[in-house]
């Protein structure tokens, strides 16, 4: 198996928001459902933001260097379902490190499905460590590019 | 404790040995002299019915050449034999219906039942009617045996003696098997055979080795007490006597064992043939007919009189036929009378099948087991006549051994039970001469006859009796309360909305036991968290700050006091955890303690104990 085929095949090019319109965190959290509504992913909407705003509301997921990753359980969901959305000049998202975030994953999978849950935010949040993939994404004009930005392929 | 148990074990169980001798004892005299009284009563009716009514002399077995001195017909009325099955058949079907439904059809299918469903209770009452229906029934000319009625009454004999001395239910299906064995054993008089076939009739592919002791002890008690009773001035059939004659026997040459498995595959072949017809007119043809239930067996009695307007060998439980063809000439007649003698046998063997499925699978009262050996008997001897005619230079064994190995295999293949049957056709005909080729033929016939049963009541092996259900894990927990063995010690919990970085430090502070329930922010249990649970935060290099507990956690299941183990092992089961908290049954919220998985095998330990203890 390919590195990161286990991320890629949650994170095919449609679920990418290369140019959020948001400005504030319940806003980028509701486009990013947004996305994956318009794409039935979702069997109840409300119950799924309700999920992750609680989860934010226990504490923020906005981490270092500009990356958030806000998620929720619900039984709501089949499967595990995820989007990336990004906004080049940041927000604020409460973060840790009190800066503006710029990149978003928003997670939200079946309460049963705690391990690939947990395995999904642990791969993802190791890739975003690297200063190189985060600039590369953050350039990305097309979703191919952000894909690929994010996996390290040459295009 | 353990050690006490074990003393006590100990102790009891010569006890149980020597109350399975008293009881074989005790349940074999009663039995050998129920099957006397039985066998005298339907020889006479039946007597009285086919010589002084119908005017016919049937033969008998050389063993039960009873003279009852009743007067005989001088000409066959032939009207009575169309109608008088018929007429024994509707009596039997009021008798039955009235005093005891239960007794209708086959008796030994019956016995299986009440072993494996219904801890080995067999009525007197159920006995008794059955013995009366079977009178009528087969006395009257019906086509059934005398085994099904006499297996039921020496089973109620063993089940009413176990429950007068309030023996538990293992020992009442013990003593029930017990006296099933000694009414086999007496009225074929066949001792080892009996004990055998008792033990192997309940599966289809296992024996009840538990019971063999007490079945021989009762099975050997009933049949000495049987022929006592049958040397008796009056009765005057020779102690010595079993109960068919046979013409001098000897093994010829290793051919027979050949010839033995040729006709195995043709009783395998017409076993499911019979099982078809019987199983046809017993779940299809009688229970799709428009009448009332009563008349149902006055139509299979017809039948059966009608065929006997042609072929007189059908009525009754052909024991005759039997012993007629033990004696049969064969050899030195034309190829071409030869052949004319097996195709009779053949038909006939044709029609008995058709007129034992018509008496009893329209409810009339007997057993399968005494016609299924008189039907593989003609088998035999229709193989016998083709092989005589055709193939006399291969030097055929003679008709009467074709006849021994046709009864033997043809009712292993459809009873499923094939060393009882050697054994008891050795033993009916007082010879062992035969044994190797007998043994053949059962296992040539078992092995094509997979799937075939003629008793419904069978079941494939101890593990899928109900008989042996009550040991089994889930039955033994089903008694037991989560309350009797649960942890009344609170276990750490960790809150939901703790950071992966706050349960590293409790991890590395305490010695924290997982799986660890989680609560909410009110400390009701929300959660679990498991070891393999938190395994992809620690193992993963992942950033702790991004996961709290709850992200981590797994939904939450608990059980409560009042529960059973039965119930707590589905759970365990089901969420594959290996601690549940246990919580107030009256609030949820309220966490009283835990119960590991372990402590079900021990009180699944401790329980199985005590049942046996008990039994």
């Amino acid at each position: 198996m390919k590195p990161h085929s286990f991320l890629k095949n949650l994170l095919p090019a449609e679920r990418f928001q290369l140019r959020l319109q948001a400005t504030a965190k319940p806003g980028v959290i509701r486009e990013l459902l947004d996305l994956l509504e318009a794409q039935r992913l979702l069997r109840d909407r409300g119950a799924a933001e309700q999920a992750v705003l609680e989860r934010e509301a226990a504490m923020s997921t906005g981490m270092q260097d500009g990356v958030a990753i806000p998620h929720g359980k619900t039984d709501t969901v089949d499967n595990l379902v995820a989007a990336v959305g990004l906004k080049p000049e940041g927000l604020d998202f409460q973060s840790l490190d009190r800066q503006p975030a710029r990149i978003f994953v928003l997670v939200v999978s079946p309460a049963r499905n705690t391990p690939q849950h947990l395995r999904f935010m642990a791969e993802i949040s190791k890739l975003l460590r690297r200063p190189s993939t985060r600039a590369a994404l953050l350039a990305a004009t097309a979703p191919a590019a952000a894909l690929a930005a994010l996996f390290d392929l040459a295009e | 404790m353990h050690l006490v148990l074990r003393h006590l074990w100990h102790s009891v169980r010569p006890n149980l040995r020597r109350r399975a001798l008293y009881m074989g004892l005790l349940v074999g005299a009663a039995s050998g002299l129920a099957a006397f009284l039985f066998l005298l009563a339907l020889d006479g009716f039946s007597q009285f019915c086919t010589r002084t009514l119908m005017g016919i002399s049937l033969a008998t077995p050389a063993g039960e050449e009873f003279d009852f001195g009743l007067p005989v017909a001088l000409h066959p009325r032939r009207w009575l034999i169309l109608l008088l099955p018929a007429a024994g058949a509707f009596l039997s079907g009021l008798v039955t219906r009235r005093f005891a439904p239960e007794a209708a059809g086959d008796g030994m299918d019956a016995s299986i039942r009440a072993f494996h469903e219904d801890a080995g209770k067999v009525p007197m009452r159920v006995g008794l009617v059955k013995c009366l229906g079977s009178i009528l029934t087969v006395g009257a000319g019906g086509s059934s045996g005398r085994e099904g009625p006499i297996a039921q009454i020496s089973t109620g004999i063993g089940s009413s003696l176990a429950k007068l001395f309030r023996l538990s239910d293992r020992e009442r299906r013990v003593f029930m098997l017990s006296g099933m064995a000694a009414g086999i054993g007496a009225i074929f008089r066949s001792p080892l055979g009996g004990a055998i076939s008792a033990v192997e009739i309940l599966y289809k592919e296992d024996f009840e080795s538990s019971a063999l002791v007490p079945c021989v002890v009762s099975s050997v008690t009933a049949y000495t007490v049987f022929r006592m009773l049958l040397a008796l001035p009056g009765i005057g059939i020779p102690d010595t006597a079993s109960m068919y004659a046979l013409p001098a026997l000897e093994l010829s040459s290793h051919q027979d064992v050949l010839f033995a498995g040729a006709l195995g595959v043709g009783c395998a072949l017409f076993g499911r043939l019979y099982v078809k017809i019987y199983q046809g007119c017993r779940n299809r043809l009688f229970p799709a007919l428009p009448l009332p239930e009563w008349l149902k067996p006055l139509l299979g009695g017809l039948g059966v009189g009608l065929i006997a307007l042609f072929f007189l060998d059908v009525l009754g439980t052909g024991g005759g036929v039997i012993q007629k063809l033990l004696h049969q000439p064969l050899e030195g007649l034309a190829p071409r009378a030869q052949l004319a003698l097996a195709a009779s046998f053949l038909v006939l063997a044709l029609l008995k099948m058709l007129a034992t499925s018509l008496t009893i699978g329209s409810g009339g009262s007997g057993g399968v087991f005494g016609p299924t050996l008189v039907i593989g008997g003609l088998l035999g001897a229709a193989a016998g006549g083709l092989a005589h005619a055709l193939l006399p230079q291969w030097q055929p064994p003679s008709l009467a051994a074709f006849v021994l190995f046709g009864m033997a295999g043809f009712f292993a293949g459809v009873a499923s039970a094939s060393i009882g049957a050697v054994i008891m056709v050795c033993e009916m005909t007082g010879s062992y001469t035969m044994l190797a080729p007998l043994l053949t033929i059962c296992v040539v016939t078992i092995l094509l006859s997979r799937n075939v049963s003629l008793y419904r009541n069978q079941v494939a092996n101890r593990f899928t009796s109900p008989a042996y259900r009550n040991l089994m894990l889930t039955d033994l927990l089903a008694g037991v309360t989560v309350d009797s063995c649960y942890h009344r010690t609170i276990m750490p919990t960790i809150p939901e909305n703790a950071t992966a970085r706050d349960l590293r430090k409790l991890l590395a502070d305490e010695n924290v036991p997982f799986p660890l329930t989680v609560t909410d922010r009110h400390q009701r249990p929300c959660g679990i968290l498991t070891m393999g649970g938190i395994r992809p935060v620690y193992f993963e290099d992942a950033d702790p700050n991004l996961f709290l507990v709850k992200d981590m956690m797994l939904p939450l299941t608990t059980c409560t006091g009042d529960e059973s183990l039965a119930a707590a092992l589905r759970k365990f089961d089901r969420s594959g955890y290996s601690r549940l908290p246990v919580v107030s049954a009256t609030n949820p919220a309220e966490l009283l303690g835990y119960l590991q998985y372990q402590d079900l095998l021990t009180a699944y330990e401790a329980e199985l104990a005590k049942r046996r203890l008990q039994t």
